[in-house]
């Protein structure tokens, strides 16, 4: 990943390998009722290598708000599979991870869609130049280019105007200029004068039409020969391609044929469409290369196209002086459906010059998202300093209008690596504030939930020495939560090996899972279930939240009926890369054993290498 | 010896440091807030503009400006030695640049935020598009462009007089918008 440290970037969940459609179910909300979805085993397993398993908490605490005991006896089933890590160096991970600004959402699938999982339609094409709706008809006709005015400089990309070639003194200039005309590059100055021979307008318009006119390189002339040799070919045959039924038979013939190695070919009255080659493909002619060289010697190789002005242009010009302009590329507006619904998820006004979206369901405004920082402004992300204990906060940001509460997991040791970097989220639970107007904020008072909040988050960490503020939730604002996270990297030795696998890369997997009271889908056809929820949720959630318990009883209140909505992702945080062992610093806690000690199966260690690690297996 | 160099921005009239001796043109616009500084004479010719907030600094040699030149916002002028900086006629200096150059020829265009070396010398005609950069000591010959990072082209367009002419029409026009605030350098 080249982008600056640090960086979040979000896993899609279409890398894994299961269907697209049984991946819908997970944002779903729990049911009892249900079977336990496809997500749940990573969502609800405890973890060997979770810091919350660890440090000795009970499943139910770290995981179970919402997880009744029904989930749990599901996950223990599935807990001998310790295959559940996200690993960021996996070859597969790469191509699901983006960032956040990337990433669209599904409204109906309930889940992120990523730029490989979504469709791309063109509403229309149109000039960047002079904003022109160009249909698709011509589009085909006449290729992307924009075949009014536009042209771009050859020499230095810049766009063209139109100019007269003889400069008219001011005093004689009249409203009307008189040709003939170049166009010429208002930044370094390139005119179509400059051409050999010179390419001069007679009138300021219709530009394109003129310039096909005066465009007769050797390059074109070739092309009508070889397309007037193949029509005349084709217009003997041209009865075999009338569109009758015959012809459908005998195209089906060609493809059978095809498939059974040419035994087709016999027999069945089917008969090949027999082409013959052009005697000459191309014709080279002497003189003029000769005359190539002569120009050569006499200009210079200043005097030389470079290789992308000769690629970008058909005729492949070699020197400066056959360059031609270049007509503007047309772009595209495009709207984008979501691979496994079909649902649109971006739909741009179809009219150019309109900026704006009728449909834009960006990932942005549906799930929480995760920012970092440094707590200490010393450190730099790009020398991590073996065996010290960096700080960062971690920042989850609520963009919904319902609070959520926030569970983090990330893997004791950063997994896919011989030499993975301790990782501790000191507080892995909390809540996150809704999304309201700026001003409710300001106009009420302090929010009693968040003290209560805070102490609940005290009593289900592990108690720990220093400053409480670190151990809790560090802050917390009207629709955000910051946390502390801790990193201790290892020492890296500068081999070969580490340097090809960029060991010294540290990204860190955070399983974020999200839950919160949302209003019931009216659309939702699993009525029994959703009404079974908020009783359930009622349960489970008040003895770890207070402001999630008043929110839930409020709501089973409330004959509108709520449900409790899950909703998770892995994301990756590239924090930076570790650099040289620094004299004194040498580990301050007992957390160097790079080694796991036994009985503790951390993946990691065990699939050394990112080249060796093996894909995960399909899980039915 | 150096004088201390005027805060930008302070009219020069109201400051306490003289100004370095001026000749200027009856003609020439000059606008509020011009910042002269140095003791070298500075010199400019008929019909030029000087946009507000341009310096002018004559410390290490004198500054010759020729006729029809607009100079604009937040550009400098430095000298950078004794033998002075020239601007010939008709060069356009846009805003925000920098120009230690020892001679910039007749109809060039700086354009914005473009940096000029130290004693470098820029030919006649010559167009040095934003944000270019020019070597100390650089010797640029006639009509060369200056284009994208280090880009150097010659000018064959032939539009030199066109230029010229609009450069006339763009004087004409500033001199009826900016307002004219010579008296307060005239000492």
């Amino acid at each position: 990943m080249s982008s600056p440290f640090p960086y979040i970037h979000i896993s899609c969940p279409c890398n894994e390998e299961r269907p697209q459609l049984m991946a819908v179910d997970s944002a779903r909300p729990i049911s009892p009722t249900k079977s336990p979805t496809k997500r749940d085993p990573s969502v609800g397993l405890p973890d060997p290598q979770t810091p919350v398993q660890r440090r000795g908490l009970q499943p139910a605490v770290s995981f179970g708000t919402a997880g009744s005991s029904n989930g749990d006896d599901d996950e223990n089933l599935e807990d001998e599979d310790g295959e559940n890590n996200f690993d960021p160096r996996d070859p597969r991970a790469a191509f699901s991870l983006f960032p956040i600004e990337n990433l669209l959402y599904c409204e109906d699938c309930h889940q992120i869609r990523c730029p490989r999982c979504v469709q791309d339609e063109i509403v229309c094409w149109y000039c960047p130049s002079c904003l022109f709706e160009v249909p698709s008809s011509t589009v085909k006709s006449d290729g992307n280019r924009c075949t009014r005015n536009c042209y771009l400089c050859p020499i230095c990309t810049a766009l063209l105007v139109v100019m007269p070639v003889t400069h008219s003194p001011a005093g004689t200039a009249s409203d009307t200029p008189i040709g003939p005309f170049n166009l010429f590059c208002s930044h370094c100055h390139w005119t179509t004068s400059d051409l050999q021979p010179p390419i001069q307008l007679e009138k300021p318009t219709s530009i394109s039409a003129q310039l096909a006119k005066l465009s007769a390189s050797p390059q074109d002339a070739e092309f009508a020969r070889l397309k007037q040799h193949y029509a005349q070919q084709l217009g003997n045959a041209q009865e075999d391609f009338a569109n009758s039924p015959a012809a459908l038979t005998r195209l089906m013939g060609l493809y059978a044929g095809l498939g059974t190695g040419g035994a087709g070919r016999k027999g069945r009255g089917v008969k090949k469409l027999e082409m013959k080659e052009i005697d000459r493909p191309r014709e080279v002619a002497e003189e003029r290369e000769m005359d190539a060289v002569e120009r050569l010697a006499k200009a210079g190789l200043d005097a030389t196209t470079n290789t992308k002005q000769r690629i970008s242009q058909p005729h492949e010009p070699r020197f400066l002086t056959e360059l031609k302009p270049v007509a503007v590329l047309l772009r595209t507006k495009r709207s984008k459906r979501c691979r496994a619904c079909r649902h649109i998820l971006v739909k741009p006004e179809s009219k150019v010059q309109t900026t704006r979206f009728r449909i834009r369901l960006v990932a942005l405004n549906y799930i929480p998202s995760v920012g970092i920082k440094r707590l200490d402004p010393s450190i730099t992300l790009t020398s991590l300093i073996p065996h010290k204990t960096h700080r960062f906060l971690l920042t989850v940001t609520n963009p919904l209008f319902d609070p959520i509460s926030v569970s983090l997991l990330t893997p004791r040791f950063t997994p896919g690596t011989e030499y993975p970097s301790r990782v501790t989220i000191l507080c892995p639970e909390f809540e996150v504030g809704a999304n309201t107007d700026v001003w409710d904020d300001a106009l009420m008072s302090t929010k009693p939930a968040i003290p209560a909040m805070t102490t609940g988050a005290t009593s289900a960490g592990t108690p720990r020495g220093g400053d409480a503020r670190l151990e809790t939730v560090y802050e917390q604002k009207r629709n955000y939560t910051s946390v502390v996270i801790e990193v201790v990297p290892p020492e890296i030795p500068d081999s070969r090996e580490t340097r090809i696998r960029d060991d010294r890369l540290l990204e860190i997997p955070i399983f974020v899972r999200v839950e919160f009271e949302a209003e019931v889908d009216r659309d939702d056809d699993d009525a029994s279930g959703a009404l079974s929820k908020p009783s359930l949720s009622l349960n489970t959630s008040a003895g770890t939240a207070g402001g999630a318990a008043s929110s839930a009883s409020s709501a089973a209140g409330n004959p509108l009926a709520r449900e409790r909505v899950e909703y998770s992702y892995w994301c990756v945080v590239g924090i930076g890369r570790v650099g040289d062992p620094v004299e004194g610093v040498v580990a301050s806690e007992p957390n160097t054993p790079v080694r796991t000690p036994v009985g503790t199966p951390v993946k990691a260690p065990r699939t050394p290498g990112v080249a060796k690690t093996p894909l995960r297996s399909v899980r039915s | 010896m150096a004088p201390p160099r005027q805060r930008p921005g302070a009219a020069s009239s109201s400051s306490s440091a003289p100004l370095p001796p001026l000749s200027i043109d009856p003609s020439v616009l000059l606008s509020d807030a011009i910042s002269f500084s140095g003791t070298f004479p500075i010199t400019i010719g008929a019909n030029t503009i000087l946009h507000p907030r341009c310096k002018l600094n004559s410390t290490e040699g004198p500054i010759i400006v020729g006729s029809n030149c607009i100079v604009s916002e937040k550009t400098q002028l430095i000298a950078p030695d004794a033998d002075g900086l020239v601007l010939g006629d008709y060069v356009l200096v846009e805003v925000n640049c920098t120009i230690h150059a020892a001679r910039i020829g007749e109809g060039t265009s700086v354009e914005v935020g473009a940096k000029l070396g130290k004693a470098c010398r820029i030919g006649n005609n010559c167009t040095l598009s934003p944000l270019s950069t020019v070597p100390d000591g650089e010797v640029l010959p006639d009509y060369t462009v200056l284009y994208g990072e280090t880009h150097r082209r010659l000018d064959i367009s032939n539009t030199a007089a066109a230029r010229n002419e609009t450069l006339l029409a763009h004087i004409d026009c500033l001199k009826k918008l900016l307002p004219n605030k010579a008296e307060k350098y005239n000492r």
